[in-house]
């Protein structure tokens, strides 16, 4: 699937937008300009209409159209105008001179009202009428006249139907041109708004172009180097550089823990290869009894063997650093979950004569924590302390609550104290006493600690606490 | 020449330690820092191979304390660590070579030799001594264009004299840096040893090359005719 572009997309929405922005605008106008002339039109006719109703009088019981006699004084109205009287008593039917013998459309609205509406014009083209029904106009002096010829006409029975007309292409003609014009305008408009927001756009991706070529010119010994951000970037465009920094730092970190591992396994299989090396030149340097090579070859045996515990340790070694993402914070009882992992080491403890002393406070103490790692560092540092404790001493482990966090803190009687003492937490550091029992000390565990501690937000450190003792203080975030 | 060897991994000391016992040095071999430390200061070696990790003391700790006593013994350090920055600390911190693990026991051994030409002041492999000449990578001895057959503690006896060539070299010195501890015997064979000498180097009717010194010692050199 071809990827999309911003540009394209955003030239293609904004040409969508103003398109259709400009066409409600120009219908709007369209629609505005034809209501206007139109009710200017409407208007006219209507009072057209009202002036020739008043011009059908009813007088010595007869019906006379008052307009005919005003012909010289509205000349243009009577001469050029449109319009037909039809009187609904009898049929008649009286016409403007301009219509000669035409006849216009004959309607009304309901009741008489006036009802305007577009017509053909007799002639051809396109007009535009209100057709209402009128009543003859009564004089007072006619009213009095007929009570005195006792002959009274009520004038509503008398009915007539006006439609009055105009030829509406002017207004045609002036919308049509009005219609060119606004297409014409929108055209232009939108093309002229396609390359000005072409130009908006290619200046707006700027920072981004240049963004990506960082990216992109980025060779592979920098993958792990921060971004060169340029200074004018956009606030859109500075939380993706942040982020993007923030992936580069989590690849300097992996990429920092692979150097690390590399160079602690180099470090850690030079000595007994070169122990095999050293072996096998002596043995080879000249010809020797049978006995010799016997003896050479189980150094290599005891060295290969050593080797293979090695390759264990490394496995461990690079799984160190997988458990922080899952990590999960949920209260735990500490002193509960220490207790339940004390058990475990009783045996051992009890063999080697040590007693553990508890210094935990009366009320629970709830740390925030992920249970499962925790056991893993509680496991570990009841395993060094047990292990390493001076014979028949005493091991004491502390417990307490201070400012939102859970201080723990294992202590013991130990001999071989390292220098600095931060090197108990070195991959693959071991106390010499334990040089030779890889099997339960591969020197990880306090490592591995180390790791899954600050995943769950807390921190491991060691210290001298007196004379050849140790403490291991563990911190985690207290919860409720 | 006496050598001290301070490495914790067994196989390693130990095929260094027969190497060069083969070789014809006097080898001391310890395997953690403190001892190894306590060996180095009280002195008479020509040369201390030194790990750097070591148990209780660490090598570069060794370095520093041997330097700042102003002890004057060449240092080889042998060590796992291969880094730029490792390497520069330990000869910055007066180790005098710097060799990285795995090496073949061939380099270790002529590191050594390169070390003891420097801490007699010899360029040439080959020691001359008027018609005497001693062939250290060879074990050999000639005199006149003669091959002089000498046991293993005549050879290292020599080879000693003719690395302190026209130095007065005291018999105590000799005792401890040539006879194996535990060979029983007193500094009197060292009066014995140099009889054997003289007589296979002079068999040829040469003049005598060791002169003896009074209460002082021995000195090997050509005589003025």
């Amino acid at each position: 699937m071809r990827a999309k572009s911003i540009r394209l997309s955003l030239l293609i929405r904004c040409g969508i937008g103003v398109g259709v922005l400009l066409c409600l605008l120009s219908c709007s106008v369209y629609w505005l300009v034809r209501q206007s002339l139109y009710r200017e039109l409407d208007n006219s006719l209507e009072e057209t209409a009202s002036l020739l109703g008043n011009q059908v009088e009813l007088e010595n019981g007869g019906i006379v159209h008052e307009w005919r006699e005003g012909m010289g004084a509205n000349h243009p109205l009577i001469a050029n105008g449109l319009y037909q009287f039809w009187d609904e008593t009898t049929g008649d039917t009286v016409r403007s001179p301009a219509l000669h013998a035409s006849n216009l459309p004959k309607y009304s609205g309901l009741d008489g009202k006036p009802l305007l509406r577009n017509i053909p014009l007799p002639e051809g083209g396109r007009g535009r009428a209100v057709g209402l029904r009128i009543y003859p106009f009564v004089l007072p002096e006619e009213v009095e006249r007929m009570k005195e010829r006792h002959a009274v006409i009520d004038p509503r029975t008398l009915p007539h139907l006006l439609v009055v007309a105009r030829d509406a292409e002017p207004i045609h003609r002036t919308l049509e041109r009005l219609k060119m014009m606004l297409v014409a305008g929108t055209a232009c408009t939108l093309g002229l708004g396609y390359l000005l927001v072409g130009r908006v756009v290619h200046i707006s991706l700027r920072p981004l172009e240049r963004l990506t070529r960082e990216v992109r010119g980025r060779a592979e010994h920098q993958l792990d180097a921060a971004l060169d951000v340029p200074g004018e970037l956009p606030v859109e465009l500075t939380g993706l550089a942040r982020d993007f920094d923030s992936l580069l730092g989590r690849v300097a970190v992996t990429r920092q823990r692979e150097r690390d591992f590399i160079r602690h396994a180099a470090h850690e299989l030079r000595t007994p290869i070169a122990g095999l090396r050293a072996t096998t030149d002596l043995a080879l340097s000249q010809t020797r009894e049978a006995e010799a090579y016997r003896h050479h070859l189980a150094v290599c045996q005891k060295t290969a063997i050593e080797l293979g515990e090695l390759v264990q340790r490394l496995s461990m070694l690079a799984r160190i650093g997988q458990t922080p993402q899952s990590a999960k914070q949920e209260p735990v009882d500490v002193a509960g979950l220490l207790t339940d992992c004390e058990a475990s080491f009783q045996r051992r403890a009890h063999e080697r004569g040590l007693s553990i002393d508890h210094r935990f406070p009366d009320e629970k103490v709830i740390a925030g924590a992920d249970p499962a790692l925790l056991k893993i560092v509680f496991n570990n540092l009841l395993d060094n302390a047990v292990c390493y404790a001076a014979a028949g001493s005493t091991l004491w482990i502390s417990l307490r609550r201070a400012d939102g966090r859970v201080e723990m803190v294992f202590g013991n009687a130990a001999e071989d104290l390292p220098d600095p003492i931060e090197r108990l937490f070195e991959p693959l550091f071991r106390g010499e006493s334990s040089r030779h029992d890889a099997e339960s000390h591969l020197g990880v565990g306090l490592t591995l600690s180390l790791d899954v501690v600050r995943a769950m937000g807390g921190t491991l450190q060691a210290r001298r606490a007196e004379e050849g003792a140790i403490e291991l203080v563990l911190e985690l975030p207290a919860a409720e | 020449m006496r050598l001290l060897l301070i490495e914790d991994h067994d196989p390693l000391r130990e095929g260094l330690c027969q190497y060069f016992r083969e070789a014809g040095y006097l080898v001391d071999a310890f395997s953690s820092g403190d001892e190894g430390l306590w060996a180095a200061e009280s002195g008479g070696y020509d040369l201390v191979l030194l790990d750097l990790m070591l148990p209780r003391v660490d090598g570069m700790s060794i370095l520093r304390k041997l330097r700042a006593m102003e002890n004057p013994v060449h240092i080889l350090v042998i060590s796992a660590r291969d880094g730029l920055e490792d390497r520069l600390e330990a000869l910055d911190g007066g180790a005098d070579d710097f060799l990285v693990k795995p090496f073949p026991l061939a380099e270790a051994l002529a590191r050594v030799r390169a070390l003891l030409r420097r801490s007699y002041v010899k360029k040439s492999p080959l020691i001359h001594v008027a018609d005497l000449e001693v062939d250290p990578v060879k074990r050999l001895v000639r005199r006149a264009g003669r091959v002089i057959e000498l046991t293993a503690l005549e050879y290292r006896l020599l080879e000693y004299l003719a690395y302190r060539t026209g130095e007065v070299v005291p018999r105590t010195d000799i005792w401890e840096r040539v006879f194996e501890d535990g060979e029983g015997g007193s500094s009197n064979a060292v009066d014995v040893y140099i009889g054997y000498l003289r007589k296979k180097l002079n068999a040829g009717g040469e003049a005598d090359l060791i002169q003896t010194r009074r209460g002082q010692g021995y000195v090997l050199e050509g005589r003025e005719s």
